[in-house]
């Protein structure tokens, strides 16, 4: 019965005439200060230890090889022991929203000349190689190249839109005699930055504007915003054209997190060990029984003690229970 | 047709019934409308379950399935439904029926605001890759039940300043109305050791998967440093009680303070400071 509540009791006869019995459990139960105090240590030693290694954010466009990264926080290079190529890159959006879904990317490690691994990351999914993990951080698309779509409309004379391609930087003619228009500045996500420049908020498709000047036999008529989101937007009406973005197109490249943390599995341990020391300190106790049974004159006396170092009602629950079952039991067997 | 709209808004309104109960039975300790309440609450909290689940399984039907744990919608209404769940585990545990009366204010604001307020959109919206992870599901749940946890540990703190203020005066108008001072002094000790041990592995889960997905277990962000700080005034409580016997009001306060730190990492840090976790 006592094993069954405790565990396991050993006992000791002192004499013909008597018996100690000691049961306890849940020694090693004391232990979990020392854990958790231990797991602590060993999350700030492995901090320290990660350090030693670094962090480091590259892109690449795709078809691209680099072995550099720009550690973290500054603007320091730093040279890998082996080189990555994004052969692809791929973006998937959600239908209504226009929300980022997926991004992947496709790479390849090469040390030497050879090519040693290829793997396809994504967010939540990362590439490890050396000791070195490869994340798919972010995405952007190249905008200072590229090429853009662009509708022309004369709003005089009922002549309909014509539409252009041009590089960025480009200047191309209209079809009226004399006009010109010069691609001057795209940015992919327009916004009015502190000292009232235009800047990109990111470098994501968000609000794609594009930037035209219009010339008439080499005079400057007109400059412009047009937003592809926008067409109607107050500078439209202004002018003897009516310009829409309709498209753009550049390269994409995806953006890289490398990560060496040589410390990270002591940290991981001592997270561990910091979760099982605060179980055993809360959840858990040392109990001990002691029952003393000595034969005076022709009676049994028996003597129960017990101690817990926590939790002391549930233990003494259970104290009491053995106290009843050994008063049932004494009534009723006869003495041996 | 039932979907999770018309659920939660049940819920809502039901928790808001529940708070006036409880305040009558505060005053009237009629034992008939305690069992009432405990069974209205339990009521309320399986329409709420029924309610997540339905929005859970709506996510699917528009094609990118997810739990409802990503944006301050869903959050707000699953923190409310830890909360009610490990409120009515620690009032069968202690056997007490009044712990819910400092909760249920609580958790009927926040299901109302969510519900109510025009800055919440109650839309199910798609997740952003970094977010589609098992780890959102371990990471997430794992603090909203060490937050719930305290927040018992805050209604009972708030129960204990109350009742040691009134001294063992008791007059006949008004025979104890909170439950007896050293139960919850133990109530609060014991819940602030389960959310305390909750939120560990909340945090831990966070960092693994931090690292998982960025390569950085731990970088200073807002809702990660102000959920250490969070952890470490419980860390205190812990400390001051076991190792310094502290007890009564100073733990109660100390409790109080490290409930207001639960609410700043919860809400405050998304509005107040950007980082990783901003809704904005």
């Amino acid at each position: 019965m006592v094993q069954k509540h405790i565990h396991r009791p050993t006992t000791r006869p002192i004499s013909p005439d008597s018996l100690n019995l000691f049961a306890e459990k849940g020694k090693y139960t004391r232990l979990g200060f020392y854990i958790t105090h231990l797991g602590i240590v060993l999350i700030i030693t492995g901090g320290i230890i990660g350090n030693l290694g670094y962090q480091g954010f590259m892109t690449l466009v795709e078809g691209e090889t680099s072995d550099t990264i720009t550690l973290r926080g500054t603007s320091r290079q730093k040279k890998l022991d082996f080189s990555i190529r994004c052969d692809d890159f791929e973006a998937s959006f959600y239908q209504e929203t226009q929300r980022p879904k997926d991004y992947k990317s496709s790479l390849t490690i090469i040390e030497g000349s050879k090519e040693v691994l290829k793997k396809v990351i994504e967010v939540n999914d990362p590439l490890k190689y050396r000791g070195v993990y490869i994340y798919q951080s972010s995405y952007g698309t190249a905008s200072d190249e590229g090429e853009i779509l662009l509708s022309v409309e004369p709003k005089a004379g009922a002549k309909k839109s014509q539409k252009y391609k041009a590089k960025i930087g480009e200047r191309f003619t209209l079809e009226e005699k004399g006009y010109e228009v010069e691609v001057k500045r795209f940015v992919p996500d327009f916004t009015i930055g502190k000292d009232k420049k235009v800047v990109s908020r990111s470098q994501e498709l968000r609000n794609p504007a594009v930037q035209l000047a219009l010339f008439k036999d080499t005079t400057l008529l007109d400059e412009k915003w047009v937003f592809a989101k926008f067409p109607d937007f107050h500078g439209s009406e202004k002018g003897e054209y009516r310009f829409t973005l309709l498209d753009f197109s550049g390269k994409e490249y995806t953006g890289l997190q490398l990560t060496k943390d040589p410390g990270i599995w002591v940290v991981w341990s001592g997270c561990f060990l910091l979760t099982l020391g605060c179980y055993l300190i809360f959840f858990t106790s040392h109990r001990r029984l002691w029952i003393k049974a000595e034969l005076l004159k022709d009676e049994y006396l028996v003597t129960m003690a017990g101690t817990s170092n926590k939790n002391i009602e549930s233990f003494k629950r259970v104290f009491d229970h053995i106290h009843q079952e050994l008063k049932r039991i004494s009534k009723t067997t006869p003495q041996d | 047709m039932i979907n999770s709209s018309i659920l939660l808004g049940i819920t809502t309104f039901t928790y808001l019934f529940i708070m006036v109960l409880y305040f009558y039975y505060l005053f009237f300790r009629n034992k008939k409308l305690g069992l009432f309440i405990k069974v209205t609450t339990i009521i309320a909290l399986i329409i709420h379950t029924a309610g997540l689940i339905i929005r859970w399984i709506e996510s699917y039907q528009l094609g990118y399935g997810h739990i409802p744990l990503s944006n301050l919608y869903e959050t707000l209404v699953s923190m409310s439904w830890c909360t009610v769940l490990v409120l009515l585990i620690m009032e069968q545990k202690f056997k007490s029926e009044i712990l819910g009366v400092f909760i249920f204010p609580i958790v009927s604001i926040a299901m109302a605001y969510a519900s109510l307020s025009p800055n919440v959109r109650d839309e199910i919206e798609p997740l952003i890759p970094a977010l589609q992870s098992n780890w959102l599901t371990y990471h997430v749940l794992t603090c909203f039940l060490g937050y719930a946890a305290f927040a018992v540990s805050f209604g009972s703190s708030i129960a204990f300043l109350i009742k040691n203020r009134k001294g063992s005066v008791s007059s006949r108008e008004r025979p104890s109305l909170l439950p007896d001072i050293n139960l919850l002094d133990e109530i609060i000790y014991k819940a602030n050791a389960v959310g305390f041990l909750l939120l560990g592995i909340g945090i831990i889960t966070g960092a693994v998967w931090a690292n998982y997905a960025w390569g950085s277990y731990w970088s200073w962000d807002p809702k990660e440093t102000w959920s250490l700080i969070t952890w470490l005034i419980y860390a205190i409580f812990l400390h001051a009680r076991v190792t310094r016997g502290w007890r009564g009001n100073k733990t109660a306060i100390l409790s109080i303070i490290g409930f207001c730190a639960v609410i700043f990492t919860f809400i405050g840090v998304n509005y107040v400071l950007s980082g990783l976790h901003a809704y904005t």
